[in-house]
């Protein structure tokens, strides 16, 4: 500042610093509508991606994609899947850290064609209670698969276990198993009582159009520097003009 | 001082170049269908956006220390941080400003 002390207010507004003060102003809300503008294009872009995600999860047939024996790989994680075949009644109760809360009834699902079943959620209840029958006959159920989880417990005299990890799970089922499981979507209402369990949400990774997030950034940053602009242009002038 | 004036000199080329990527990149990608080299290669174009953004910024500081220590008019300073944003009409930018240096330091090359 200059020695002389504060300037007076009056030299904060000749017409030459009005015209600074009115760049800056403007300089200054179009990089903050600029940063808010890119930080929705980020959105959208996480929100499209989100889209596609749920999207690619059009059912197809299980056995163009997964066969038994081979293992769960990650593109078939939320990949939506028909499968025709029939339930096995010996369906059990999982209650753990993965089903938030509520207890979810699994039956095998004995798939048309292979030699082994799936593990398929019918749909979840507020506490293990009694097992409602299966559907008898021939099924076409559309599941979302899942890989199975590890550190679920052998199934208790309950017929309950602490996780769908079918490893644990193998030696107390009669039937060969897929490794891995399915929601049940559509083709089998859950039974009375209970509430067909909503699939994950697929994963966006946050990088998705973090083009747009960058930018953003870059925009609030000028808009700081606008601020930081405006203040030493105007104090130079206004400094200069006194001496 | 003179390393800021050459500082300012290379980056405010690089910055000029790199701004005509970008516009090839957006031009190139609104003009030519799906498939086509710029729509299959958007990731590339994206770090030469979000590079330009970065380096523009290291501009404007070496801009506000020339402005500084040569005295710049607000004037002065604002156009030639604004010209910068103009694809070619950045070099001469630069060239208006470098002779403004020269001129007031007579001494420097």
């Amino acid at each position: 500042m200059s020695p002389g002390g504060r300037a007076p207010l009056r030299a904060w507004f000749t017409p030459a610093l009005l015209g600074l003060h009115a760049f800056w102003a403007v300089a200054l809300v179009v990089c903050l509508l600029g940063g808010f503008w890119q930080l929705g294009v980020y959105e959208s872009r996480q929100g499209d991606a989100l889209d596609e995600a749920r999207r690619s999860g059009e059912a197809v047939a299980i056995g163009d994609v997964w066969e038994l024996g081979q293992p769960f790989t990650t593109d078939l994680q939320n990949q939506s899947v028909r499968v025709t075949g029939r339930f096995a009644d010996d369906q059990f109760w999982v209650d753990g850290p993965m089903t938030g809360g509520r207890a979810w009834l699994v039956a095998p699902f004995e798939v048309e064609g292979s030699d082994g079943a799936l593990l398929v959620v019918r749909g979840s209840a507020a506490r293990p209670g009694a097992f409602p029958t299966v559907p008898s006959g021939d099924q076409t159920v559309t599941v979302v698969l899942q890989p199975s989880v590890g550190g679920g417990s052998t199934l208790d005299a309950d017929r309950s276990t602490t996780g769908l990890t079918v490893a644990s799970l193998l030696n107390q089922l009669p039937q060969r198993l897929w490794s891995g499981y399915g929601v049940v979507t559509d083709g089998s209402p859950a039974p009375d009582g209970l509430t067909l369990v909503p699939p994950p949400d697929p994963d966006v990774s946050w990088t998705v159009g973090l083009k747009n997030l960058a930018y953003a950034l870059q925009w609030w940053v000028f808009a700081a520097f606008a601020v930081f602009m405006w203040w030493r242009m105007t104090s130079e002038q206004v400094g200069s003009l006194k001496s | 001082m003179k390393n800021v004036a050459v500082a300012y000199r290379v980056l405010a080329w690089v910055v000029g170049i790199n701004l005509i990527l970008v516009m090839t990149g957006f031009i190139g990608q609104l003009a030519t269908d799906e498939l086509s080299w710029f729509n299959r290669n958007d990731g590339l174009i994206s770090v030469i956006d979000v590079a330009h953004g970065w380096m523009f910024m290291a501009l404007v500081v070496l801009i506000v220390l020339l402005a500084r220590t040569h005295r710049w008019t607000p004037w002065f300073t604002i156009t030639t941080g604004l010209l910068a944003t103009i694809p070619f009409v950045s070099f001469w930018a630069e060239r208006r400003a470098t002779h403004a240096i020269q001129a007031a330091e007579p001494s420097s090359v």
